[in-house]
């Protein structure tokens, strides 16, 4: 029946009609043929008992009068019927009377037993006794034999018949039934049509056409409803889908876009980056990551975090340290880790590993790796520089800074020893004047010979660098021919060796020498650091040497303040001071070189070689070479000199306005000084008029328009040093602040007001401003913007209002906006105010 | 009728121990034997004038004119056996006898040299004669037995059965040898 799953409706329908009429036409025929083969049986037993009777009655009298010829004669009657077979006529008593024979078909018939009044049917013969009977008298018995063909014969004919009708009736039912099950199959191949096109064309507003009010016709109906449900629908959905793919067209833009934009990022910036999800699997890197890490494609490969670092972890100086930390970050997923990776090649990287959240739930980690092998070294050049100034900036003497500067040195760079030499100038040679050790370092025997030694120009390692002003080192010192102290060197375990020069101006004032317990060849960033340590030094070198006499003047300064109570103001005095000396000490320094260099020695020699031919000087002058030459070169010599002269003048000229300049700095403390009571009572406007004096000649100089904004007050007691040596230092900061910011219009406020109890002195500038973040750190010691500035000036600024009672405070909107310094303190007006304000 | 067939198997079985002609039943049978069952046949294939059957029980008289030579073989083929009501009687008759009211009369041999005589008397009375010489025919007999290779043939004059009266059955003539027209 598999087939007929696939045989459509209307070969189906065909086939039932088809198979009904052909069994109910094949039934017929059967019944048909059946009922005329037993009528045609019935007739043809009717004909031979007819026959055999008429043959008895025939043979009747041959039988009464035992005639067998005449029976026979009368059995030969039977050659008129064809089908029969043969015949025989028995007596009464059975025996064979007459026998006739059907000799056309060569068959000899042989007469059976007899039997009474019987028929029988055998495949192809009928036979038959009858028995002869006269007036009620048996006289024998009749035996016919018949063929079939007849009843053969006629079944063929019945069977021919039969088919010929089947198959036209057949023909004839498929003919109809064709035509009649269109009424069915029509409207549901219609309908199947419509549902063809439905799902083809995907066209819903196709319709079924009803044709019948029958099951099709509701069946259609239903059809049509549901395609119109469906149009209705596909139509909302098409719409919905329309609007979807907008959406999603955009979304898909805004995510390539914002995709472009990461890998961009990623790409773009200086730090390695990689991606990974929760569980450390990598799902993106830049091209940085792989180059800071050099990491291969068949790591790349691993495409597994904790693979990958396990991969590169040898270019790592702590790879167990690096490996458990990552093993850590990923038993802690929802922590953020950093940590800090020294490589064996120097390098150090920065470690972050972030979290990568989409809406609260940690769906990866982001690792970035920055490589900050520079900044770490401009750090450490820079914390060895800050080290060392602190150093210098505390120290007053060389021989007080050399044990520090070289221990900060050592320190910081990582050597174990460090010495100081310092250049003899009047012996030329570099003597030993510090050596510092780590603690734990037995090197008293080194120590004792580096103190023993000196070493001349281009001699031993300090007399090389000496010579070449470079930096040198030794590999190994122990193993160095070059270098006397190598015994003792052995001794205290050292080897490594490295000098660098210590320049004062641009001459050179020392050498430091570094020594390491193993064998050592300094870096790059070393040398960098050295340079710009020896620079450092030498400027502290420079200073000091410049700042010796006027050390002993500050000093002389301070005490003669302290006695008056007055050194805060002395500080602040020779503060001014300090700076002219400068100038002095320039203008000594180079007349004292130039009378150092001065061609006055070489005078003396043409004198020497005159008196050596004083007899005949004459003809020395005339004939010697050497003397021809000499009214030249004396009158060379003369014009030099002059030269020299004039020089020396105009620096001397320049020492003396400096001097001069000292002088009323001077002079003005000394008015301080004699009327240094720790209280008086002064009018503050005379106080802030002082303080514009003593800047008065910068303030011209620069430009600066001053304007004063005085509120009128009576006189007060106050500790007036104080407050002048604060408003100096305000005006001072003032004008510079003006004068760095190159405005035209350089302005300088001077204001004073009181409330009931307070009395306000602010200086408001126009210049540079101050970053918010210096606000707070302005008035630490140290502190300063000035390229010469000590940061001492605010500092003791703020330490004298608070020991007044009263507060600095600074204000500025930001940098190039100006900034306001106000002065506060407690307003104590003076009792008798009328008498005493003058004095 | 189960008796008759068993006198007849009889009369075969004992025509067959007398050591007679074997080839057919004629031929087992005695000649008087055969004979008599003729003489009994002739009334089925003949019709007798309505007038020479008086009534309808009235027996049908069979005359033996003559030395009988049958013995008792005529009397057991006619023995129980009647046709259509009609019993057979025997009747010897002798040659100055009158035949009339015989339906058959058989001529014995005996009486061969009187046959003219016999016959002419009889002329066309309704008898069916019945001779066993050959020139009985002749003489105006009907039927004449004729003794041929030891089998008994019928000869029939019909001019002579419709002299007197008498149909004889087509049948009976087909089985005779010779018809005389």
């Amino acid at each position: 029946m598999q087939f007929l799953q696939k045989t459509s409706i209307k070969g189906k329908q065909t086939l039932i009609v088809m198979l009904t009429s052909g069994v109910a036409l094949l039934l017929a025929c059967a019944a048909f043929s059946l009922y005329e083969v037993l009528a045609f049986r019935a007739a043809m037993v009717d004909n031979l008992s007819t026959l055999a009777e008429i043959i008895g009655n025939n043979s009747s009298a041959a039988l009464d009068f035992s005639d067998p010829k005449s029976a026979t004669e009368a059995l030969s009657a039977l050659r008129a019927q064809p089908n029969i077979k043969g015949a025989c006529i028995y007596t009464a008593k059975g025996e064979v009377f007459a026998v006739y024979d059907r000799v056309k078909d060569n068959e000899t018939f042989f007469p059976p037993v007899r039997q009474l009044n019987h028929i029988y049917f055998s495949n192809d013969s009928l036979e038959l006794f009858r028995p002869v009977v006269r007036n009620g008298e048996f006289l024998g018995t009749v035996y016919v034999i018949s063929d079939l063909n007849a009843l053969y014969s006629r079944l063929d004919r019945y069977v021919f018949i039969a088919v010929g009708v089947f198959f036209v009736s057949g023909l004839a039912a498929f003919l109809l039934s064709s035509r009649l099950q269109r009424l069915i199959s029509g409207p549901i191949l219609s309908l199947v049509q419509t549902a063809h096109a439905v799902t083809e064309e995907k066209n819903y507003s196709v319709r079924a056409v009803k044709e019948s009010d029958d099951e099709m016709g509701v069946l259609i109906d239903a059809f049509n409803e549901m395609l119109k449900q469906i149009q209705e629908r596909d139509a909302a959905l098409q719409k919905s889908h329309i609007e979807l793919e907008k959406r999603v067209a955009e979304r898909t833009r805004e995510v390539v876009n914002s995709l472009s934009l990461v890998r961009a990022t990623l790409e773009s910036t200086t730090d390695g980056i990689l991606v990974t999800d929760g569980i450390g699997r990598v799902t993106s890197f830049n091209e940085k990551f792989v180059e800071m890490w050099h990491i291969s494609p068949e790591v790349l490969s691993l495409k597994d975090t904790q693979k990958m670092a396990k991969a590169v972890s040898s270019q790592l100086s702590d790879p167990e340290q690096f490996l458990s930390k990552i093993g850590l970050v990923y038993a802690e997923p929802e922590k953020e880790s950093f940590d800090l990776l020294e490589f064996k090649d120097g390098k150090t990287f920065e470690r972050y590993s972030k979290l990568q959240r989409v809406e609260d739930k940690c769906v990866g980690r982001v690792w970035s790796f920055r490589d900050i092998t520079e900044r770490k070294k401009i750090e450490r050049q820079l914390h060895v520089q800050y080290a060392i100034g602190r150093v210098l900036v505390e120290a007053s003497t060389l021989e007080q800074a050399a044990p520090q500067i070289l221990q900060t040195i050592c320190e910081n760079l990582g050597w174990d020893v460090g010495g100081l030499w310092h250049l003899d100038r009047r012996a030329e040679v570099l003597r030993c004047a510090e050596i510092w050790n780590v603690p734990g370092l037995d090197i008293k025997e080194f120590k004792t010979a580096s103190l023993q030694l000196t070493f001349a120009r281009g001699a031993g390692l300090p007399g090389r660098i000496w010579s070449s002003g470079q930096p040198a080192w030794i590999h190994d010192v122990v193993q160095d021919a070059n270098f006397p102290r190598s015994p003792a060197a052995a001794k205290a375990g050292l080897h490594g060796a490295f000098g660098f020069p210590v320049q004062v101006g641009n001459e050179m004032g020392a050498v430091i020498e570094l020594f390491g317990r193993e064998p050592r060849v300094p870096d790059d960033s070393l040398l960098l650091i050295v340079a710009s340590l020896g620079s450092q030094i030498g400027q502290f070198f420079q200073r000091e040497r410049s700042e010796v006499e006027l050390d002993e003047m500050h000093k002389q300064l301070v005490d003669t303040s302290r006695q008056a109570g007055m050194a805060e103001v002395a500080t602040s005095v020779l503060h001014n001071v300090g700076n002219v000396l400068n100038s002095v000490n320039v203008s000594s320094t180079l007349v004292s070189n130039q009378v150092r260099k001065s061609k006055a020695g070489n005078l003396s020699k043409v004198v020497a070689l005159l008196n050596e031919h004083a007899t005949n000087l004459g003809a020395y002058l005339t004939n010697d070479p050497k003397g021809k030459q000499l009214p030249g070169y004396l009158g060379q010599l003369a014009e030099h000199l002059l030269g020299e002269q004039a020089t020396a003048l105009k620096e001397l000229q320049l020492l003396h306005e400096n001097i001069e300049h000292i002088k009323d700095i001077v002079v003005m403390q000394q008015g301080y000084a004699k009327i240094s009571g720790l209280v008086e009572t002064v009018k503050i406007t005379d106080l802030v008029e002082d303080a514009i004096r003593l800047n008065l000649g910068a303030l011209q100089r620069h430009g600066v328009e001053v304007i004063r904004e005085y509120e009128d007050l009576p006189p007060v007691d106050v500790e007036k040093h104080k407050i002048l040596q604060i408003l100096v230092n305000l005006v001072g900061n003032a004008k510079y602040a003006c004068d760095e910011s190159h405005r035209t219009n350089k302005q300088m406020t001077l204001r004073v007001t009181r409330s009931s109890d307070q009395v306000k002195i602010s200086v408001r500038d126009n210049g540079i401003g101050i970053p918010p973040e210096n606000l707070t750190r302005i008035f630490n010691h140290g502190f300063t913007t000035r390229k010469e500035g000590h940061g001492f000036g605010l500092h003791s600024a703020v330490l004298a209002a608070m020991e007044m009672g009263g507060a600095l405070k600074v204000h500025s909107d930001g940098p190039n906006k100006g900034a306001t310094f106000t002065l506060e303190f407690p307003y104590k007006p003076h009792k008798n105010s009328q008498n005493d304000h003058e004095s | 009728m189960r008796w008759r067939l068993g006198a007849i198997s009889l009369f075969g079985l004992l025509a067959f121990l007398c050591g007679g002609p074997t080839a057919s039943a004629q031929t087992s049978m005695a000649e008087y034997q055969v004979k008599a069952l003729f003489l009994c046949n002739f009334i089925k294939y003949v019709t007798w004038p309505a007038a020479a059957m008086p009534g309808v029980t009235s027996p049908i008289v069979i005359g033996i004119l003559g030395q009988d030579n049958f013995d008792d073989n005529l009397t057991q083929a006619v023995e129980g056996k009647n046709f259509n009501g009609r019993a057979i009687m025997i009747k010897h008759l002798s040659a100055g006898d009158d035949p009339s009211g015989c339906a058959i009369l058989f001529v014995s041999e005996s009486e061969n040299s009187r046959l003219g005589g016999i016959l002419g008397r009889i002329g066309t009375l309704p008898i069916l004669t019945v001779g066993e010489d050959e020139s009985f025919l002749q003489k105006g007999g009907i039927i004449n037995f004729m003794l041929k290779d030891g089998k008994i043939h019928l000869a029939i004059n019909l001019a002579g059965a419709q002299k007197a009266n008498l149909q004889i059955s087509s049948k009976l003539l087909s089985v005779a040898d010779t018809v005389k027209e």
